[in-house]
Formats: structure tokens, C-alpha cells, sequence
């Protein structure tokens, strides 16, 4: 817009405090983590493909498995529901903009160099194909994590990682708690923005914990402290208790905003508003409390007494209810409505069913007595992915279909959409469901080669793998195709969609609600 | 925007940077609490009492034999050794297996030799398998009770005496034993390397 100059070509990246132009960044820099944490799981699973070792060092392997679950939780996931914060909380509570928006600028430029910061020891000293980066598991467990030789690049970013999600988060609370528009009170506001509340405080509570427990790490390393050396009178253990009191909620981090974004697809689609809408804030709030009282259910082989592995059995196995009502409730909203089948929904269904199946298989292995047979196998693979493949990222493929309308003013290809969604529903499956049956079988996670008896489903599993990531391409492919041009979007994108954001003209101008709009 | 805003704006910010800090320090306040709970609750054995030395060796025996000796019965005992890593060690046990009854004393000697041309003072850390039956076993002396310092070459024969609780429940029928030692000067000659190379 000409009557407000802001600077253009890179200084407006650099130097913007627009949520619009930090929500941009944010999913694109998320989408580049995306390529890059998928490329190396085809290098996992282009080794896995067969009994044996084909194509890489051990070493290399085990670095592919530490900087994929790394770089797609802290690089890909992460940043990419507070991009979708950044875009849609202010449009959705009727803000002219976040609450600090020069903290937002910052907390978005600290990632690019946490990034590079975390990939760096990749490509210093010594044979790039020998492995120098990190190799000890995106779980860093101590002593192991101990004994690498460029711990400081992966502590210092993951400590900047942290200061990035802590600074977002306190934007997202104060837009959220002080920007609403007159009327918008705080149960009248779209599930989204409640999930981002809820998960927000979560990150502030446990991002710092995780720094924390990296501090220790460093000064084990580097200062001569003994928190988690046994030579010192420290306890390793202690790393995974410490590491997991971040870690769970850590995933619910993962999966709150999912549910926000599928809780406003659904109801579009359905052309009924969301069924049990108090009930499904107040599960997801039970859901956050809960997940920080389960956290030794990653431990159960580390050796506890009974009366833990009890404890956290019972405690873990509780967060099935307040998850239930979530499901339930969004089944409920389709039941009877005028359902169409438009690309976002699809992803939104998908993950209603796909998720489940990960939710189920996580109650499996919250059962203590079972967990023995399940831990450290593929079942445990299978599960965390189908959370996060088809629960995650499927809601943020979804979102990214429903809202890009309203980013862009035009419609994407409802063919390549639907393409992109049936060829990654199919290859999912087939890349992580075996998975589970060679887990059972007791195939281990994070090992380079196998007994031969599992190579069959392996090889299944690699296919999926491979179709699975070359559609993406077709993801990258229809967005940049949509953002240049195709039919105009209406202002309300979708016959079905209420709030805020469809009130405004498509594309979103550069500035909107600067006058508070009035909720009714 | 109103200045009001503004003052809210910054207050959130205060509050929620303020519980960031805390909880910085919660993640350290985890340690010592880790400790507390571990004691409290019996988990660990009683490390943290040696460490402290308010471990009473004799005290613990004579409660695991308050029940006298139960010979209708067997448990078998096996002892092992773990690799140390950056240590140049001969340890071994002395004793491989043996069969004992509940709440009777006996004794087994593990050996070690200091292949280095250095002297070193080492810790022996002791683990239990399985890890439920560590409290029905009590050391009456143990080589793990305190440092080991060996010249260059030398070699010892270390004394383990203890005695398995009578109350140990059947369903353990085989206990394990594994020790491995760790530098006790490791962080001290950590520290003497970076300063030597800087």
C-alpha cells in the first residue's frame, strides 16, 4: 500500500514488526526446516531399506536420526504454530497488530541463527560422511551427549531456541489478554486462540527447565560441575527426569495448537458451530495441567520403584479422558452437518482418525507392565509419529490450506490440494503403520541395521517413506503456484466460515483493525 | 495505542518473564529435590548416605540378620565387572558365583591392577540386579566405601562382606552384583588438560 512507506526488499524482512510479515517468515523458515529434517529422514530410511549397511557411516546414521527429530521439533513444528500464531491471533481477537511487536521481530530473527548454530558441527573439522554433528538422539541423554566434542554449538542453541519460544509466547499472552476487541471475551474467542493461550504458558514453564537442564550439560562439559557425571558424584538419571519435565509438556506444545486449527476447520466444513465449545477449552486446560505430572512415563525401564511406575501409569493414562472429549467433540460437530469435502477438511478429518491411532498407541505405552516390551522398539516410532506426522503436521498442512485465501487472495488448486492430500494420507501409512509391527517384534529405534527377519515390512516402510517426501514437493509446488496468482478469493473464503479474520477483504491488508472492530 | 495498553503490555511482560526466571531456577531447585525425594523415598540405595558418611555399615547388617538364617531355601549370587572407560585397569572378581542361604554373612574379594605408569585414585560404583532387591542387601565392608589410590602397577585384592536380608521375597531367586570404577581425579585432570593446552 502506497500511503504507508515501509522499507521494501530485505529491510522490510529485517527490520518488520508487522505480524503479518512475522507470521510469513516464521512458516517460511519452518518450511525450510521441514525439507531439511525430511531430507535426512530419507537418509534413514533410504539405509533402513535393507538389512545391512548400504549407504552411510553408523555414525552418520545416528546423526541423520539426532538433527531429524531436532531440527522437526525445534526447527519445523515449533516455529510453524507460532507463525500461524502470529498471523491469526491478531486478526482473530480483532488487534491491529501483537501486543510487542519489535520483541516479535527478534524472536523470529533469533531463529535463523539457532538454526544454523544447531546444523553447523555438522560440516566442521574432519569427513562430512563420518558424522561430526551431533549423534546422541534428539533426547541428549547424558552420559553419552557427555562425551561429544562440540556440545557448546548444540547448547547455545538450543539456549537460543528457548529465548525465541519464550519471547513469542509472552507476545501471544499479552495480545491475547490485553489486545482483545470490545466484546471479545475470553470464551468468546476462537479455539485457536485458546489452545495458543494455554500452550504459550506451557512454553514459558518449561522452555526455561530445558535450559536449565542444557546448563548443567555445559558446565558438566566445560566448568568442571558434576550434575550428571557419575565420576563426580552427579546422576545421569537425573538428565532424563530433568530433560522429561520439559519433554511432555513439550509434546503437548506440539499438539495443542493442532487442535485450535482443526477445531476451526471442522465446524466450517460442517456448517455447524463447534460442538462442545467450553468443553473443549476446559480439556485442553486439563490437558496442559496433566502433562506435567506424567513426565517418568519415558522412564519406566530406568528403574523405579513400583509405586512410581503406578503413579505415573494412572497419571498418564488419565490424559485419555480430557483428549477423548476433545475427539468426541469433534465427531459430534460432523454428525449431521452439511459436510463438504474441501482439501483443509480432509487434513482435519485425517487427523481426527490418524491421531486417534497415535493416542491410542500411546495409552498402550503408558501401561508400565507393557511399556517393557514396547520401549526404545519402532511401536515407539510409530506412535510419536502418527502424533506428530499425521497430528501435527497434518493440522498444519490443513491450516495452511484453509488460510491461505485469506493470505494470498487466491484460491489454491482444490486438484493438486486433493493430490498432495491423498498421495501423503496413503504413503504415510504405509511408511510408519508397519512400523509398528516391527516394533512388537522388537526391532530397536536408532540402530543402523536390523535382524533380516524385519527386513520386508522395513522395505514397505521405506517406500511409503520416499512417496511420502517427494509429495511435499507437490505442497511446495501448490503454495508458491497459489501466491502468484489463481481465482480471487471472496472475503469470506468458505460458505461455512465464521470469525473475525473472514470479515476482512482477501488478501488481508497490510494493517487491519487499527479501529477495534465491536463483537457481538 | 493508548498508554494504558502499553502499562498492561509491559505488565504481562514483567510477570511472564519473572516465572521464565523461576523456572529457570526450578530446573536446578530439581536436583536437590531429586535427592530429597530419593531418600525419602528409598530409591537409590544409600548412596547419599556414604557420600555424606552417615552410612552405618553395622547397623545395616544387624537389621538384614534380625531374621535369622533361612536355610530352606537358596538364592545364587553372581558378581561382574563393567569396563572403565579411560582408566587402564585389571578388575575382576575373585569370586564368580556363589550360593548362599538369606541372613547368612559371606565374603568374596574382587581384584585390581593399576596398569598405568601413573597413580591413580579411583571410586567403585556398585549396581544391583535386580534393581528391587537392593534393599535387602547389606554391605558390611565394601571396597565402594571409599577411594581407591594405586601406584603405578600396583595390584590389590579388595574385600566385599555382606549379607542378604532373610525377608528378600522369592521371587528373586539370582542377585547380581556389578562394579565398575571411575577416575575420582577425572574432573581435576580435565581441568589440568584445558589449562595445560591454553
Amino acid at each position: 500500500m502506497s500511503d504507508h512507506h515501509h522499507p521494501t526488499g530485505i529491510k522490510r524482512w529485517l527490520f518488520t514488526t508487522n505480524h503479518k510479515d512475522i507470521g510469513t517468515l516464521y512458516l517460511w523458515f519452518s518450511f525450510i526446516m521441514l525439507l531439511i529434517g525430511g531430507s535426512m529422514a530419507m537418509v534413514i530410511r533410504a539405509e533402513l531399506f535393507e538389512p545391512g549397511m548400504q549407504v552411510v557411516e553408523p555414525n552418520f546414521f545416528n546423526m541423520m536420526t539426532t538433527m531429524h527429530g531436532l531440527i522437526m521439533v525445534f526447527g519445523a513444528i515449533m516455529p510453524a504454530f507460532v507463525g500461524f500464531a502470529n498471523w491469526l491471533v491478531p486478526m482473530m481477537v480483532g488487534a491491529p497488530d501483537m501486543a510487542l511487536p519489535r520483541m516479535n521481530n527478534w524472536s523470529f530473527w533469533i531463529l535463523p541463527f539457532a538454526g544454523t548454530m544447531l546444523l553447523m558441527p555438522m560440516f566442521m573439522g574432519g569427513d562430512f560422511l563420518q558424522g561430526q554433528g551431533p549423534a546422541f538422539g534428539w533426547t541428549f541423554y547424558e552420559p553419552l551427549s557427555g562425551q561429544y566434542n562440540k556440545l557448546g554449538f548444540f547448547i547455545f542453541a538450543v539456549h537460543l531456541l528457548g529465548f525465541s519460544s519464550i519471547m513469542g509466547s509472552i507476545n501471544i499472552i499479552a495480545t491475547i489478554l490485553n489486545m482483545r476487541a470490545p466484546g471479545m471475551t475470553l470464551m468468546k474467542m476462537p479455539l485457536f486462540v485458546w489452545t495458543w493461550l494455554i500452550t504459550a504458558f506451557l512454553l514459558i514453564a518449561v522452555m526455561p527447565v530445558l535450559a536449565g537442564a542444557v546448563t548443567m550439560m555445559l558446565t558438566d562439559k566445560y566448568f568442571g560441575t558434576s550434575f550428571f557425571d557419575a565420576a563426580g558424584g552427579g546422576d545421569p538419571v537425573l538428565f532424563q527426569h530433568v530433560f522429561w519435565f520439559f519433554g511432555h509438556p513439550e509434546v503437548y506444545i506440539m499438539i495443542l495448537p493442532a487442535f485450535g486449527i482443526v477445531s476451526q476447520i471442522i465446524p466450517t466444513f460442517a456448517r455447524k458451530p463447534l460442538f462442545g465449545y467450553a468443553s473443549m477449552v476446559y480439556a485442553t486446560a486439563a490437558i496442559a495441567f496433566l502433562s506435567f505430572i506424567v513426565w517418568a512415563h519415558h522412564m519406566f525401564t530406568v528403574g523405579m520403584p513400583v509405586a512410581g511406575e503406578l503413579y505415573f501409569m494412572y497419571a498418564t493414562v488419565m490424559i485419555a479422558v480430557p483428549t477423548a472429549v476433545k475427539v468426541f467433540n469433534w465427531a459430534a460437530t460432523m454428525w449431521k452437518g452439511s459436510m463438504t469435502f474441501e482439501t483443509p477438511m480432509l487434513w482435519a478429518i485425517a487427523f481426527v482418525f490418524l491421531f486417534t491411532i497415535g493416542g491410542f498407541t500411546g495409552l498402550m505405552l503408558g501401561v508400565a507392565p507393557a511399556d517393557f516390551q514396547y520401549h526404545d522398539t519402532y511401536f515407539v516410532v510409530a506412535h510419536f509419529h502418527y502424533v506428530l506426522v499425521t497430528g501435527a503436521l497434518f493440522a498444519l498442512i490443513g491450516g495452511v490450506y484453509y488460510w491461505l485465501p485469506k493470505w494470498t487472495g487466491n484460491m489454491y488448486s482444490e486438484k493438486l490440494g486433493k493430490l498432495h492430500f491423498w498421495l501423503s494420507t496413503i504413503s504415510v501409512n504405509v511408511l510408519f503403520f508397519p512400523q509398528h509391527f516391527i516394533g512388537l517384534e522388537g526391532m530397536p529405534r536408532r540402530i543402523p541395521d536390523y535382524n533380516p527377519m524385519f527386513a520386508d515390512w522395513n522395505m514397505i516402510s521405506s517406500i511409503g517413506g520416499f512417496v511420502f517426501g517427494a509429495s511435499q514437493l507437490i505442497f511446495l509446488y501448490t503454495v508458491i503456484k497459489c501466491i502468484r496468482g489463481g481465482e480471487k478469493a471472496t472475503d469470506q473464503v468458505w460458505e461455512g466460515a465464521e470469525g473475525l479474520e473472514w470479515t476482512i477483504p482477501s488478501p488481508a491488508p497490510y494493517h487491519t483493525f487499527e479501529t477495534a472492530p465491536e463483537v457481538k | 495505542m493508548s498508554t494504558d495498553k502499553d502499562k498492561q503490555n509491559r505488565k504481562v511482560l514483567g510477570v511472564s518473564s519473572f516465572v521464565a526466571i523461576a523456572m529457570f531456577g526450578f530446573g536446578f531447585a530439581l536436583i536437590p529435590l531429586y535427592d530429597v525425594f530419593c531418600d525419602a523415598f528409598g530409591i537409590n540405595g544409600s548412596f547419599s548416605a556414604i557420600e555424606d558418611g552417615t552410612y552405618n555399615a553395622e547397623a545395616e547388617a544387624q537389621k538384614a540378620m534380625a531374621g535369622g538364617v533361612d536355610r530352606s531355601r537358596t538364592i545364587d549370587m553372581q558378581f561382574l565387572v563393567n569396563d572403565s572407560i579411560g582408566l587402564n585397569l585389571d578388575f575382576k572378581p575373585l569370586t564368580k558365583k556363589l550360593t548362599l542361604n538369606p541372613g547368612e554373612v559371606k565374603e568374596v574379594s574382587y581384584y585390581v591392577k593399576n596398569r598405568s605408569d601413573k597413580t591413580i585414585t579411583i571410586q567403585a560404583i556398585p549396581d544391583i540386579t535386580p534393581n528391587n532387591a537392593k534393599k535387602y542387601l547389606a554391605k558390611i565392608e565394601c571396597f565402594c566405601f571409599q577411594q581407591q589410590t594405586l601406584k603405578p602397577g600396583e595390584e590389590k585384592e579388595m574385600p566385599l562382606r555382606f549379607v542378604v536380608n532373610s525377608a528378600i521375597p522369592e521371587t528373586i531367586p539370582v542377585l547380581t552384583m556389578t562394579y565398575r570404577f571411575i577416575n575420582s581425579h577425572y574432573k581435576a585432570e580435565q581441568k589440568l588438560n584445558a589449562e595445560t593446552r591454553s
